[in-house]
């Protein structure tokens, strides 16, 4: 390392640190902590292109809807930069990579040095080549300025077409129909959630939204959006026609990896690491939403762009950065949502199919509860799950995944209402020693 | 001041003091008259929770035909609790930062800063977070900040929740710390 930064100071840079992050939110933020665990003095900074502190991407939605404001959408304390003694350097893009010589130039030119570099640049929305996607009304969702100007569209009284059934697409349609938009989800699937949740949950979900006022049309896709300049309505698969004022493409995210492509790392879908969470060039790792990394079920490399994963993975190259040997595990993909006070998780892989061979499924609903639950199990260990209405077992599930836990013996316990931790502690099911003592 | 709070499983008879020694400490009046006026704010954030007696009592399940059976078949009790992870995976969750560990390694929740997202919930491998529904939060051990002892700690009469507390629980920290180098 030290070779490295002689060289970097003859080189005439701007700055230069031990560690330099692009990317300000999850993953980013995920690896200073990783690094400060090991490291309490090194050189950190931080870029990003977008203003704001750390705030959550989580939370646009709940800013549309007024539930968090420009404070309380920020999921690190002010003071957080100074606490970590971390370098911010916030509005500024990133436009290359130059790995040979360890450094990064920015939009306005600066040159920064580093020993170490996270790619932490997440994902953008995709908008679909459709005639009439740049008219005004048309938004996506991902950043807090996006949030900012679809609030100030969201008028109580105006109508809203949704394009996606995702978890970007039903948050940001609860939100609108909290601001008294009238909200149509539009999915191109049979049912809603269709990366996480099974057909059954995803019924159990529809109607919930039904019943408080949203409007869902599955199998259906918008052609083309109408109007002079601004949006009036869109003309769906099915030949009708919506009369709306904002349409909002909601239908899923690619992985912002133009930056590391054009450095000649390796990218295929997304930046790919290894279990380090390193990329093909040793000092540069990537995290997050940009990064293809080991899936824990499969073992192969896979983008689970969800915030739990994002931290996690940051986190672990954070501390590999700083010199430790930690491994990733891998990622499974998980889901929280509550709608109208209904909650769902879904963890794991919950929709085995025909083709797959192999897997057992046990399920149970109480409809009158709106009560759902159903587990997939691999030779005897869990592999997915999903719980509506009852959640608080959800975290055990995973637990169970993650330790690879045989829950043959118990099977039945598990789709329980009353299922707890209790129960994997009194059936002996896994050897839990911490913080326990034997009297 | 730091402190661990550890269970012996075997001492554990399924008193309950535990539970309700928690709910009036963090109940609004943290008064015992008052406790069940209060209830509906007052949750514990530590549960008794019971094993089956014997996993064949287990009702069978037939998922959509007939009504389940939901009779308890009551066992041993166990008291679920959070544990402070090293590595919370409930704060590697927590997408609003509401749930932080602090310095003196205590995992701490802030209800201004929680939306009820439940990603927490979805993450913690023990269950130890609760709902709460009226609110639309969560819950969580606090370990008491505003006392030496915790709460349930005081209460538990078999010695079954113990507290380790300050300048003993460093020792005991280094002590981990060297064996696994
Ligand atoms: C509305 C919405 C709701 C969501 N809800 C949930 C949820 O409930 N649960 C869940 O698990 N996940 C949710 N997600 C997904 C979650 O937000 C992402 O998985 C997570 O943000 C990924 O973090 P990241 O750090 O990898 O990338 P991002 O959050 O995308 O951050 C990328 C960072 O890189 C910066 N950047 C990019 N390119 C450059 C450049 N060239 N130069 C400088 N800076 C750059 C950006 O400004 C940003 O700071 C939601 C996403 C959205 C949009
Ligand atoms: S809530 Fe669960 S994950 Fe979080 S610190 Fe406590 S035991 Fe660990
Ligand atoms: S429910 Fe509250 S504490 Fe839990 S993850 Fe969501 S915001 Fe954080």
């Amino acid at each position: 390392m030290r070779a490295s930064q002689r060289g970097l100071v003859e080189m005439n840079l701007d700055a230069q640190y031990k560690y330099v992050i692009i990317g300000n939110s999850a993953a980013g933020i995920g690896c200073v902590e990783g690094i400060r665990k090991v490291d309490k003095e090194g050189s950190i900074a931080i870029i990003s292109d977008e203003k704001m502190h750390t705030y959550s991407r989580c939370l646009t939605s709940y800013y549309i809807a007024g539930v968090v404001d420009d404070e309380k959408i920020l999921f690190r304390p002010k003071d957080y930069y100074a606490k970590k003694k971390v370098t911010p350097i916030l509005g500024r893009k990133v436009v290359k990579i130059f790995p040979n010589d360890n450094h990064v130039v920015l939009d306005d030119g600066a040159r920064i040095g580093y020993s170490s570099l996270m790619i932490a640049t997440g994902a953008s929305p995709v908008i679909y080549d459709i005639p009439g996607n740049n008219k005004q009304g048309v938004f996506v969702l991902r950043t807090y300025e996006d949030a900012r100007r679809i609030s100030e569209a969201a008028v109580p009284g105006k109508r809203a077409v949704v394009m996606g059934g995702g978890l970007v697409g039903l948050k940001a349609a609860d939100a609108l129909h909290a601001k008294g938009v009238e909200v149509w989800v539009i999915v191109t699937s049979p049912q809603i959630m269709s990366q996480t949740m099974d057909r059954e949950g995803a019924e159990i979900l529809r109607k919930q939204l039904e019943e408080n006022g949203i409007k869902v049309m599955t199998e259906t896709n918008v052609e083309e959006i109408i109007g002079n300049k601004k949006v009036e309505a869109v003309r769906l698969s099915t030949g009708q026609t919506l009369t709306c004022d904002i349409v909002i493409f909601a239908k899923g995210v690619r992985p912002n990896i133009g930056l590391a492509k054009d450095a000649g790392i390796e990218t295929d879908y997304g930046i790919l690491v290894d279990t380090h969470m390193k990329t093909n060039i040793p000092n540069i790792y990537a995290a997050g939403d940009v990064a293809e990394a080991k899936d824990f079920i499969t073992g192969e490399r896979y983008i689970h762009a969800i915030w739990p994963n994002a931290v996690e993975q940051g986190c672990i190259a954070g501390k590999n950065m700083a010199g430790c040997d930690v491994e990733y595990a891998g990622g499974i993909a998980m889901n929280s949502v509550d709608l109208f006070g209904l909650a769902s998780i879904a963890i794991g892989f919950t929709r085995p199919r025909g083709k797959d061979h192999g897997y057992e499924i046990i399920g149970r609903s109480i409809p009158e509860k709106k009560f759902y639950r159903k587990i997939v199990l691999k030779d005897g260990v869990i592999v997915g799950a999903i719980c509506i209405g009852e959640v608080e077992a959800a975290g055990v599930f995973a637990g169970l995944i993650k330790r690879r836990a045989n829950v043959s013996k118990i099977k039945d316990i598990l789709l329980r209402e009353d299922f707890d931790y209790a129960k994997v502690l009194g059936e002996g099911l896994i050897e839990d020693t911490s913080d326990f003592a034997t009297a | 001041m730091k402190k661990k709070i550890i269970v012996k499983l075997d001492k554990c008879i399924g008193c309950r003091s535990c539970e309700i020694a928690c709910a009036r400490e963090h109940s609004p009046s943290r008064s015992g008259e008052r406790i069940t006026a209060d209830t509906k704010k007052a949750l514990s954030r530590i549960s008794i929770r019971t094993g089956l007696a014997n996993p064949t009592d287990a009702p069978e399940m037939r998922p959509k035909k007939g009504k389940p059976k939901t009779e308890i078949v009551t066992g041993k009790a166990y008291p679920i609790r959070c544990r402070h992870c090293d590595d919370p995976k409930c704060v590697e969750a927590c997408m609003s930062g509401a749930l932080i560990k602090n310095e003196e390694g205590t995992v701490i929740h802030d209800p201004d800063k929680c939306v009820g997202c439940w990603m927490c919930i979805m993450a913690c491998p023990y269950g130890a977070i609760k709902r709460d529904l009226d609110n639309k939060i969560i819950v969580k051990c606090d370990l008491c900040p505003q006392r030496d002892t915790p709460a349930c700690v005081e209460a538990c009469k078999t010695g079954a929740i113990v507290c380790i507390l300050g300048e003993r629980l460093e020792r005991e920290n280094e002590s981990i710390a060297e064996g696994s180098g």
